[in-house]
């Protein structure tokens, strides 16, 4: 397998998890530090395997033949969740749900702007507060 | 579609846990049961299979399906994007521990196949969770609360 390089555009990068997660050989690293997820890609890969092309939601990675450029790194602002302030989304991130919601349900749904962890309280406070 | 779900008589819930195991049991490890605790109570979580499915509308790779009742994720398609998770809105999709794939309540359909209920309703002791169409589960819950309303004011009459 000869070398191929790993280009990414970067305005098309939404932040999310597709990448890192199908890589075999953890060439694409995804980390989150406090309200600030950087996404590293290395410059080329040598392995049999194009499975993070696909994956990508947005169609921001390409494999090409050739020498590799230079090591490529995505920086996001993570949005706070709206109850507990804890940095949890990205703001593209966000905007594809909102349209990816609007073709099934309510405009703005509540919910987007809360991080996991708060939805299921809330959930449970609703259910608890309904019944004795 | 047969609308069968699994419900919660949250006075019976004892916050024990064993829904949780026992689907980590059924699961491979990946639990899709979540103890909210709220003031006075702990609530059982799991995926409502909503109809419209958030999850499904905003997945990508098409890797989550429904069959039946149930919202299913295959694992093959899933790249572990994690918009499901971000889309849900009740906070009850997970990832697996290395990334992919997404995972969430299944109702464990192949129980169900064979004439059986799903393995956190079969565990849980003291029987808060049961599994069938709503207003059979709904009812006697409803009538249990309202036997208590009944008794507490008889109770404050009575002083």
């Amino acid at each position: 397998m000869e070398t191929r390089a790993l280009q990414v555009n970067v305005d098309k990068c939404i932040g999310c998890r597709a990448c890192s997660a199908v890589c075999p050989v953890g060439l694409i690293i995804l980390t989150d530090q406090t309200a600030q997820r950087t996404v590293r890609f290395a410059a080329a890969c040598l392995e049999d395997c194009t499975l993070c092309e696909p994956a990508c939601p947005e169609g921001a990675i390409a494999l090409t033949p050739g020498a590799p450029g230079a090591e490529t790194t995505v920086g996001f602002d993570l949005l706070p969740c709206a109850a507990c302030h804890t940095p949890f989304l990205t703001a593209p991130i966000l905007s594809k749900l909102r349209a990816g919601l609007a073709a099934i349900g309510p405009a703005d749904p509540s919910w987007l702007t809360l991080c996991p962890a708060c939805r299921q309280t809330k959930q449970g406070q609703e259910m608890a507060g309904g019944r004795p | 579609m047969s609308g069968n779900m699994i419900h919660t008589d949250l006075s019976r819930c004892i916050a024990c846990h064993a829904c949780q195991e026992a689907c980590g049991r059924e699961h491979g490890g990946a639990k899709n049961v979540y103890l909210a605790a709220s003031a006075d109570r702990t609530v059982p979580l799991a995926c409502r299979q909503c109809e419209p499915t958030p999850c499904l509308a905003v997945c990508l790779p098409g890797a989550l399906r429904r069959a039946g009742d149930a919202v299913l994720v295959d694992d093959e398609k899933c790249t572990g994007c994690g918009l499901c998770l971000w889309a849900c809105p009740f906070g009850v999709m997970g990832l697996s521990g290395n990334g992919r794939p997404a995972h969430t309540c299944d109702l464990c359909l192949a129980r169900l196949e064979r004439g059986s209920k799903p393995a956190c309703v079969l565990t849980c002791p003291s029987k808060a969770l049961a599994y069938g169409p709503y207003e059979d589960l709904a009812a006697p819950g409803r009538q249990r609360a309202a036997a208590i309303q009944v008794r507490a004011a008889a109770h404050s009459e009575g002083k």
